[in-house]
C-alpha cells in the first residue's frame, strides 16, 4: 500500500525541491503538500495521512500548533520537524510534545527518505492481515495484553480507523473525525478487517474506560438499531469520568496526584510545600497583570540555572513546587493551568 | 530597532515586547496595548528583577494571558501574550534573536542591536 506523507513548509521553493527529490520513492510513498499549518489541518482532515513532515517556522499555524493538533486529533500520525533553528532547547520541546524525528536545515534528501520509510516501516512492524473479524482479534490483543496500535480498514465501507492497545487495556480508538468509545463503537461494528500492527502505543490517555466485551455488544445494538432504523443511531453519549475529590484532601496532595496522575514519573517532583517564602515573587509578579491587563496572576515557572526549577502557585499561602529541570515544563504548566 | 523585534511580534497573541539592560532600565519597548497611564505607573522593574533573583528563564501565567521573561547577554527580554499564544513559537524566536543582540558599552544603548 502506497503512504501518503504531508509535507508543510511556507517555503514553495522548499516543497517543490522536497516533492522532486522524493520523486524516486514515489512506489513507498506519495507526497501532499501544505503551505502552513492551516492548510495542513484541511489536507489532514481530507486524505489519510501516514506521516506529517513539517517546519516549525510558518505564518498563521505554525509547527509547534501543527504539533499538537496532531498529537490531540490523530495520535498514531507520527510527526517528524525539520528547521533551520536548531536549539537542543527547540528538539527538547519538539519531542515533549510528540514528535518522532527532528532534523536541521540543510539536510540531505536521502537522510530524510531514509527517515520518513523508517517511521512508515514502523506502521505494520508487527505484521498485517487481511479479512479478519475484527471482534475476535481485537479480543485477542486483550487476552494477550499487548501494547500496539492497530489501523484497521472496512472491506465493506473502506473507511479507516485506529485502536490504541496498551497492556491489552483499550485507550483509545479513531474513526474519521470521531475519537474515543464513539470511534470504538464505529470500529467494531466492522466485521471483516483488513489491519495492520504497530508495536508501540503513543497515546497515554485512557479515553476509552472500558473493557472489550461491553464495546463490542454495544457495537453490535448500535448497528442492529441503525439497520432497523437508521434515522435512529441511539449512540450513547460519552459519560465524562467523574472524579471525586476527598474534601479532607490536602491543596499539596491535590497538587501532587494531579501531577502524578497526568505527567506521571516524568514530572520531576522533588518538593512541594505551602508557606510564604515565595510571597515576595508572588506580589512583583502579580503586579504585572494590570499593567499587561491580562488578570490575575496564577502560575509561575522560575529557572534559575540550577539543580531545580521551582514551580510557584499563587495563593494564600503561594505553593512552591520544586521539579527536575529536564521535566516537561509546558506540559506540567498546562495540567496546573487546566486545573486550578 | 523594532525590525529586530519583528518576528516575535509577529507571533499570533503577542501582545508586546520589553528589553531591559541588566539594572532593568528599559532599553526598548513596543506594547501598543499598554496604557500611558499604566507605561507611568510601572516604572520598577528593577525590584522585578532583583526580587526574581538571577533568573535565567521565566514563565508567568495569568488568568488571561501570559509572560516571558528570558536572560539575555546583557539585560532581560520580557514578552507578554495572550493565553492562546504559542510559546514553544515565542522561545524559538527568542533563541534566534538573543545572539543577535549584543551590548557595546562603548557606543551606548543606541549600538545595542546588531545583527
Amino acid at each position: 500500500m502506497i503512504r501518503s506523507v504531508l509535507f508543510v513548509d511556507d517555503d514553495r521553493e522548499m516543497l517543490q525541491a522536497l516533492k522532486e527529490g522524493l520523486e524516486k520513492y514515489r512506489e513507498t510513498f506519495s507526497v501532499v503538500l501544505a503551505e502552513d499549518g492551516t492548510d495542513a489541518v484541511g489536507k489532514l482532515k481530507n486524505n489519510k495521512i501516514s506521516l506529517v513532515v513539517t517546519d516549525l517556522k510558518m505564518p498563521n499555524m505554525d509547527g509547534f500548533s501543527l504539533l499538537a493538533h496532531v498529537m490531540e486529533k490523530y495520535p498514531d500520525i507520527p510527526v517528524i520537524i525539520i528547521t533551520g533553528y536548531s536549539t537542543s532547547e527547540m528538539k527538547r520541546l519538539a519531542q515533549e510534545g510528540g514528535a518522532v524525528g527532528y532534523i536541521s536545515k540543510p539536510f540531505l534528501i536521502e537522510d530524510l527518505a531514509k527517515q520518513i520509510m523508517k517511521t512508515l516501516r514502523k506502521e505494520s512492524d508487527g505484521g498485517t492481515l487481511h479479512g479478519v473479524s475484527s471482534g475476535m482479534f481485537l479480543q485477542l490483543m486483550e487476552m494477550e495484553e499487548r501494547t500496539c496500535t492497530i489501523r484497521l480498514t472496512d472491506r465493506t465501507s473502506q473507511k479507516s480507523g485506529v485502536l490504541f492497545f496498551r497492556d491489552g487495556t483499550l485507550l483509545d480508538a479513531r474513526a474519521g473525525d470521531m475519537q474515543g468509545l464513539d470511534a470504538a463503537y464505529v470500529i467494531f461494528s466492522w466485521e471483516e478487517v483488513t489491519l495492520s500492527i504497530q508495536n508501540e502505543c503513543l497515546q497515554k490517555d485512557n479515553k476509552i474506560n472500558s473493557d472489550l466485551q461491553p464495546i463490542i455488544l454495544e457495537a453490535m445494538r448500535l448497528k442492529d438499531e441503525a439497520e432497523d432504523d437508521e434515522n435512529e443511531l441511539g449512540i450513547d453519549e460519552t459519560i465524562e469520568e467523574i472524579e471525586i475529590v476527598d474534601a479532607e484532601e490536602s491543596f499539596v496532595d491535590k497538587v501532587k496526584g494531579l501531577l502524578n496522575k497526568n505527567v506521571g514519573d516524568r514530572c520531576g517532583l522533588e518538593d512541594i510545600y505551602q508557606d510564604n517564602s515565595m510571597q515576595k515573587v508572588v506580589n512583583a509578579v502579580a503586579e504585572l497583570g494590570p499593567i499587561f491587563q491580562i488578570g490575575m496572576f496564577k502560575i509561575g515557572y522560575l529557572d534559575h540555572g540550577a539543580n531545580t526549577d521551582t514551580i510557584v502557585l499563587n495563593g494564600n499561602p503561594a505553593t512552591t513546587i520544586s521539579v527536575n529541570p529536564k521535566c516537561p515544563r509546558d506540559k506540567i504548566i498546562q495540567v496546573l493551568n487546566d486545573a486550578l | 530597532m523594532e525590525a529586530h523585534f519583528k518576528d516575535i511580534m509577529a507571533i499570533k497573541g503577542v501582545q508586546g515586547v520589553i528589553l531591559l539592560d541588566a539594572d532593568g532600565k528599559v532599553v526598548f519597548e513596543s506594547v501598543p496595548s499598554l496604557r500611558t497611564e499604566m507605561r507611568q505607573r510601572y516604572t520598577n522593574w528593577k525590584k522585578l528583577i532583583d526580587t526574581l533573583g538571577n533568573i535565567r528563564e521565566a514563565d508567568f501565567v495569568f488568568d488571561n494571558g501570559r509572560v516571558y521573561l528570558r536572560q539575555s547577554e546583557n539585560g532581560y527580554l520580557i514578552i507578554s501574550m495572550q493565553s492562546f499564544a504559542s510559546i514553544a513559537m515565542v522561545k524559538l524566536n527568542c533563541d534566534i534573536l538573543l545572539p543577535q543582540l549584543k551590548y557595546d558599552k562603548s557606543k551606548g544603548l543606541k549600538a545595542l542591536f546588531r545583527r
